[in-house]
């Protein structure tokens, strides 16, 4: 009987599969449910049975049969709604909370992807750095007035909290060396007061490409082309001389004002340009620094503030609303 | 640094701002602001007539020719007949104080007398400002007086930038135009005073010159307003010309009164007891670091910083002594640092100044000075102009633009690089004001910057390797979405912490911050934790309590040599598990769906064998576990203290937990596609009664190891306690899946494999089997996933 039992279940599924509409689960009712149905017929059975055997074959046959019922009924009522619209479907459905991701991640992800899409790699370095890493290798001996540009927290090990990403550029040359060409991302510490635009901890992202011919006017159109990628083809893109210890030429480049196009407007504080990054081709003492030739190589290198970039593109006015996570601030992200 | 457009007018002429303000950034002199001291309605008049006012005494009734005759009642007495003064007319506003025609006492007055006070230069004055008398009369104030000042930012490397002449120099530059800006001359006087100076690398050139029979006075109006509109304050008659020669030539003075000075002039480096009051009378120890200015008694200047009030010039002086001298910068700004005293002469040492300049701008400031030069004495080392060979054609490669060789000459010429040709080469000699100019690539850049950076083309690169997103970064970002998927928040997060922070969640020791900006910041976090938390109470604070944050980042560990930081990530979650819904019950949080996010995340990034360990933690209460992955501790997990959510007035339970990104990273297996079993599956549901005491992971673990390869999954379906079950016990349903690799199993086979697990749980674990059923739709099931 046992046996007997577990073929009708395999049975019974089987059937179930099978069934189309309403008139086949009618169908399957009456062939196992109906007075002459299986179960039913099993149960008259029932009797014939050793007593060891009864008990435990009733009680799968009740289980079987309730089982099958309740299911039946549910097909039907599923039934029954497909053809009679008994469902409010304007209800809202079951979803589970909604996730924001932070806008400067936004940002950091869509410019290294604009570098790799360039062909860079992305490369990382440690956030506690030595005076040679964040200084020295980098053209700015101690005493140099450059190293106002640099305010660096000090750790009491005399190491320090880099004070921008350039350490990268050194480490990679010495582990790697040239040609090379990669972005590095990361955070910065500066002894800087908090406002709306300064922070003691902020993003950098690096860049460093160095070969036997990058030019000058090479860096030019490839800031061009990420200022473009980043805020919009409109966009147009300023170089003015500057100053960094590790670059020679240096320039600062700024971009025409999204929002107002270059009309003028508060965000640009009426000029129609917003400065948006440093950059400048690879100081010889640099590459002297990590023991590259620098009558043979040439390189440009850049730096830029991701906040900055945010803050632009998305109309944030205020850089501490990043570190803030306020929900109000983070839910019109995705 | 502060400059006026109209003394930059003065080398220059007709320089308009516009041209300025387009000009000034192509060199790479940025414009941070533009100041306009606008003082409308103000004309020069001479005082024709003066009389008493008839009704009061402290009264004086004016005449003044301006424009026109006027009269005028002031209060001042300042003045005599033939003096020419400021008038300010009715409409005009000085400092905010609006002028009108008004009347005292009978007397009208068609304007008002202008003092120091009122234009805003000095904080008090007693009487009216009396102009020199070759002033023209009837001039607007603007037309006569320095009226726009531009505040430029001058870059580190631009110490040749410090001063009116040197923007001039670039601005003649970038026209190419030649010519001489200002024409300086050497004194030509007899030598002396005696100098000795103990060593020329720290003074590499001191000049000093006598001038006898000067008269301190106050200085003419003209040259007050320029001081103050260049951030000077105006002090008195000699002073005020050794700033005013420093901001034009950018070469600083220092006068000192020669009657109190013992003995010759020595520049020498400190003594450890020396002491010093400044100027501005502060007390400051000398040592062996300090360079100074001394007479045979003692200090009378830190050279290049301030002077000693020892020397100072006051009305009595009769005699002094102009030092006009090249400093180390490097000594002078350890000064300015190590003592913490910031002077505009200061700031030009520090840059590097002109060699050349001492005794042309100590002639310059001589003729300034009202008084008869004596003698003069140049204490010098040879200056080695620096000689630079370049290569033209490598220049045009570095910038990546073809630069004719005729306007290359133009541009260096231009820059007083006397560009000679050498063999096909190039050789220049670098003015001495410019320091700067050392290597090839800064020849690029001054050319490069005169050629105009706007005219070098923009080519995009083509590098040679293709590039590529680190396995580090995707698997942030694969975390980073399927966290917001799962609802979560994305928080950016300062690694800097406070002591209190450190102390509150037990998670020192930490690193310390030596010169932290404030006492928020002293300590970088070992943990995620304080920062989490910090974002939870703000947004608690907010009324949001369904919370379900997260942030990547490092934390940091001392270590040594090198202190240790690594990537982290932290999760923070509580409130409801969902938004409410018409048709799900309201739950909150608990520790097992902080679990099941840390599963999912380990199921998502294929990380096999992360398990929990219950351990004490000091940011937790019960529940809470350390994260183990193959046998390293790699994180942990719990509901947070009561104490620290007490300390952010929360009143919630919230869970936390943290995991080290680096070492999860290590653990990750790529995917290897191995064939698919096309043999159905088997199912089976099994219930045991056992101790509530017995850890499941064990009995899982268990059942597993005598399952083998062929049961594929073990899941919990069932925990049951109530009716039934007796007091201490529970029932767990295992559901177990068999999965044979090549052949259907026989029910004899199925049957001796679930016995065998039966009996040794049963064993094992003093269980009891509770159920064994059969299920529809639950037996051989070919093909179909239903987890």
């Amino acid at each position: 009987m046992l046996d007997e039992l577990k073929t009708l279940s395999v049975e019974i599924e089987t059937a179930l599969k099978r069934v189309k509409g309403i008139s086949d689960l009618e169908a399957v009712r009456l062939k196992y449910l109906g007075r002459r149905g299986r179960i039913s017929q099993l149960f008259k059975r029932l009797s014939e049975l050793p007593i060891a055997e009864r008990r435990s074959a009733g009680q799968i046959l009740n289980r079987l049969k309730t089982q099958l019922e309740q299911e039946l009924a549910k097909r039907m009522e599923r039934s029954q709604e497909r053809k009679t619209d008994r469902i409010d479907i304007t209800l809202p459905g079951r979803v589970g909370w909604t996730g924001h991701p932070n806008p400067l991640s936004l940002v950091i992800d869509e410019i290294l992807d604009f570098f790799i899409g360039l062909g860079f790699t992305v490369e990382f370095g440690p956030e506690i750095e030595t005076d040679w890493y964040n200084f020295e290798a980098l053209n700015i001996p101690p005493l140099h007035p450059s190293r106002e540009m640099f305010s660096s927290f000090y750790l009491e090990n005399g190491l320090l909290l880099r004070s921008h990403t350039s350490p990268v550029q050194i480490r990679v040359m010495e582990e790697k060396g040239v040609p090379t060409r990669f972005i590095a991302p990361g955070p910065v510490y500066r002894v800087d007061r908090f406002d709306a635009t300064h922070s003691p901890f902020f993003y950098q992202i690096e860049g460093l490409y160095v070969d036997e011919a990058v030019s000058f006017a090479e860096l030019k159109g490839d800031l061009e082309a990420f200022a473009k990628h980043i805020f919009s083809e409109r966009v147009k893109v300023r170089f003015y001389p500057s100053y960094f210890p590790f670059t020679e030429p240096s320039a600062e480049m700024s971009i025409s004002c999204p929002i107002c196009n270059g009309s003028g407007c508060r965000v640009c504080a009426g000029t129609g340009w917003l400065e948006i990054l440093g950059c400048g081709m690879v100081h010889p003492s640099v590459f002297k620094s990590v023991k590259v030739d620098p009558n043979r190589y040439q390189g440009y290198a850049f730096g830029l503030g991701t906040e900055r970039i945010a803050m632009i593109k998305y109309y944030i006015g205020d850089i501490r609303l990043f570190y803030e996570n306020d929900f109000r601030f983070l839910d019109q992200f995705r | 640094m502060k400059i006026s457009v109209e003394w930059i007018r003065e080398l220059i002429p007709e320089v308009e701002v516009e041209e300025l303000l387009d000009l000034l950034p192509r060199l790479g002199l940025g414009v941070e602001e533009v100041i306009e001291s606008r003082q409308e309605m103000i004309l020069t008049g001479r005082v024709e007539g003066t009389r008493n006012h008839p009704k009061r005494k402290d009264l004086l009734v004016l005449e003044i020719f301006a424009d026109r005759p006027y009269k005028v009642v002031t209060g001042a007495s300042n003045m005599k007949v033939g003096d020419i003064v400021l008038l300010g007319l009715p409409g005009a506003t000085v400092s905010g104080k609006h002028i009108d025609v008004s009347e005292f006492d009978g007397v009208r007055s068609e304007g008002m007398l202008i003092s120091e006070e009122e234009i805003g230069i000095s904080e008090s004055s007693t009487g009216i400002i009396i102009l020199d008398p070759e002033t023209p009369v009837g001039k607007k104030f603007d037309d006569l007086f320095d009226r726009v000042i531009l505040d430029l930012e001058v870059t580190p490397n631009r110490g040749d930038c410090e001063s009116i002449l040197g923007i001039a120099r670039e601005i003649a530059v970038l026209r190419r135009e030649k010519g001489k800006l200002i024409d300086l001359k050497p004194p030509r006087l007899k030598s002396g005073p005696e100098i000795k100076v103990q060593s020329s690398a720290d003074c590499p050139r001191y000049t000093g010159m006598i001038i006898e029979d000067v008269n301190v006075t106050e200085s003419p109006f003209k040259i007050k307003w320029r001081l103050f509109h260049h951030g000077i304050r105006p002090i008195n008659s000699i002073v005020d010309i050794t700033n005013y020669v420093m901001l034009l030539l950018g070469q600083p003075l220092h006068a000192f009164d020669l009657e109190l000075l013992k003995g010759s002039i020595q520049v020498r480096r400190g003594r450890t007891g020396e002491e010093m009051v400044t100027l501005d009378g502060t007390e400051v120890r000398l040592t062996n670091e300090h360079l100074i200015i001394a007479d045979k008694e003692g200090p009378i200047a830190i050279a290049g910083v301030i002077g000693g009030k020892k020397a100072e010039i006051s009305e009595r002086t009769n005699r002094i002594l102009l030092e006009s001298a090249t400093f180390n910068p490097e000594v002078v700004r350890k000064a300015t640092r190590g003592l913490m005293i910031d002077t505009q002469s200061g700031q030009r040492f520090e840059r590097g100044t002109d060699p050349r300049m001492p005794p042309l701008a100590a002639r310059y400031a001589g003729e300034m000075i009202k008084g008869r030069p004596v003698s003069f004495s140049d204490i010098k080392t040879r200056i080695k102009d620096r000689r630079i060979r370049f290569d033209p054609g490598r220049i045009s490669r570095y910038l990546g633009v073809r630069i004719k060789r005729k306007e290359l000459t133009e541009i260096l010429a231009a820059l007083n690089f006397q560009p000679r040709n050498a063999n096909g080469r190039v050789l220049i000699t670098v003015p001495s004001y410019r320091r700067d100019i050392e290597h090839e690539c800064d020849i690029a850049e001054e050319v490069a910057r005169v050629y105009g950076y706007d005219r070098i083309p923009m080519k995009l690169s083509r590098g040679e390797k293709t590039g590529r997103l680190p396995l580090e970064l995707k698997i942030i970002r694969r975390l980073r979405s399927l966290l917001v998927a799962l609802g979560f928040y994305e928080c950016h997060t300062y690694s800097p912490i406070s002591q209190d922070m450190v102390d509150l969640f037990g998670i020192g020791p930490c690193i310390r911050i030596k010169n932290p900006l404030n006492e928020r910041f002293t300590h970088l976090r070992s943990s995620l934790a304080p920062s989490l938390v910090e974002i939870l109470a703000h947004n608690y604070r907010n009324g949001n309590t369904d919370v379900r944050i997260f942030t990547i980042g490092k934390v940091f560990r001392p270590s040594d040599p090198k202190d240790e930081e690594s990537t982290s990530l932290g999760i923070i979650g509580g409130g409801r598990i969902a938004p409410i819904h018409w048709d799900l019950a309201e739950r909150d949080w608990d520790i097992f769906d902080m679990k099941g996010i840390l599963e999912t995340i380990s199921k998502s990034l294929n990380v096999t064998g992360m398990s929990l360990v219950q351990e004490k933690i000091a940011m937790f209460d019960s529940p809470v576990g350390a994260i183990i992955l193959s046998g390293h501790r790699i994180g942990a997990m719990g509901a947070i203290s009561e104490e620290i959510l007490t300390r952010f007035d929360i009143r919630d339970r919230y869970f936390f937990s943290e995991i080290n990104l680096d070492q999860l990273i290590l653990r990750m297996a790529p995917p290897i596609y191995i064939p698919y079993p096309k043999v159905p599956k088997v199912r089976r549901d099994l219930a045991f009664i056992v101790r509530d005491s017995i850890p499941v992971q064990d009995m899982i673990d268990r059942i597993k190891k005598i399952g083998g390869p062929i049961l594929s999954e073990v899941l919990i379906f069932d925990r049951y306690r109530g009716e039934g079950i007796p007091e201490g016990m529970v029932s767990i349903g295992f559901r177990l899946t068999l999965q044979p690799e090549e052949r259907t199993l026989t029910d004899a086979e199925i049957k001796g494999l679930i016995d065998k697990i039966v009996f040794e749980i049963e064993k094992g674990f003093s269980a009891r089997l509770r159920d064994k059923e059969v299920r529809i739709g639950r037996t051989q099931d070919p093909g179909r996933e239903d987890r």
